[in-house]
């Protein structure tokens, strides 16, 4: 199920995902510069919100808004791995031709739902479970533990942050953008 | 990741250092000291003028020192005004900033508004509608503006 096989707008690559944030980082810092040089030029047009700004607000709106790009991006690389892992699973159930472990577990699991809607909500973490006791290395056992370990950053950002992280989110897109693109595959591969 | 954004700053000062021959700093400070006792003035001697002539509204003036790239270490003044029991400070925050020749804050108990200087001497106030937008100050925008900071 890897991203590569959905291509479009729905199920934007990963990887390209990790691309677009630096291409956004790289566009803001070119901006930041023009607001730097209205200081020495304010006839120079830029946009309301960035006049008015001594050097040092400049910096921190720019911080600021870096740091909402990069949060965007990493909530939008991790849902598309949640989404990847969900087509995955109705893949696996719709098709009876395939008896591999996973498959016959989610089966188990979709039974237990009910119905093709209850399905959709099944919890991602019981997907996870099932995956990190079929892979038998403790790599890719790590992997998916720290899939897990970053959907806290996930769930809070769709919940609206209204409530504190409780830890320093110091992720990397193009880091968790790897991350997420090789357990995709390796899920995809796996047919045991 | 720190020292890279202490770097940054520093290139960001050079540049403007690079710069420094293109712009007439002495001119610009001048403007910016001119037009915030224009603005004083104006207050003064117009838009407050009958309530200050009838004690309803006391404005004092204070020395302040600020200290800026390209103007060096300068005085200029706040104003304080008084109603009754509160107050509302105009202070100077500096002339070299993004898109304007200037800025004072209008600070009150409920609040901040920006004012910027543009090039045509005049001073825009900063309004969130919600987006941020500035607007010519006037009498009428800043009696407004006294009522809601104070």
């Amino acid at each position: 199920m890897s991203s590569k096989r959905n291509p479009g707008p729905e199920y934007p690559d990963l990887i390209e995902l990790a691309e677009w944030h630096e291409a956004n980082i790289a566009s803001l810092k070119i901006y930041k510069e023009r607001v730097f040089e209205a200081t020495v030029n304010p006839s120079l047009t830029i946009l309301s919100k960035f006049r008015g700004l001594q050097d040092e607000e400049i910096h921190e709106t720019f911080d600021l808004i870096e740091d909402e790009v990069k949060k965007l991006f990493l909530f939008s690389i991790l849902s598309v791995t949640e989404g990847n892992i969900r087509k995955d699973f109705f893949d696996r159930i719709n098709d009876a031709a395939n008896k591999d472990t996973v498959s016959k577990k989610y089966r188990k699991l979709y039974d237990k739902a009910g119905s093709p809607e209850k399905a959709r909500v099944i919890k991602l973490q019981s997907l996870l479970d099932i995956w990190k006791l079929t892979f038998t290395a403790q790599k890719t056992k790590d992997k998916i533990g720290q899939y897990k370990t970053n959907l806290h950053f996930r769930h809070w950002m769709a919940h609206g942050r209204y409530y504190p992280l409780g830890f320093h989110a110091n992720y990397e897109p193009r880091k968790i953008a790897r991350e997420c693109e090789e357990i995709i595959r390796m899920i995809a591969q796996t047919k045991i | 990741m720190k020292s890279d954004k202490k770097f940054e700053r520093f290139i960001n000062v050079t540049i403007k250092e690079g710069d420094k021959e293109t712009v007439n700093w002495m001119k610009r400070k001048e403007y910016w000291l001119s037009s915030i006792s224009k603005l004083y003035s104006a207050i003064k001697t117009r838009w407050l003028h009958d309530y200050i002539k009838q004690n309803k509204i006391v404005v004092r003036q204070e020395e302040i020192t600020l200290q800026e790239d390209f103007f060096g270490t300068y005085q200029t003044n706040q104003i304080i005004i008084t109603i009754g029991s509160r107050i509302l400070i105009l202070k100077p925050i500096g002339g070299i900033i993004s898109g304007a020749y200037g800025r004072i804050d209008i600070k009150g108990t409920k609040g901040t508004i920006n004012l910027i200087l543009n090039e045509s001497a005049q001073w825009e106030y900063k309004v969130k509608t919600p987006f941020v937008e500035y607007i010519i100050l006037d009498k009428h925008a800043f009696l407004e503006i006294i009522e809601e900071l104070m």
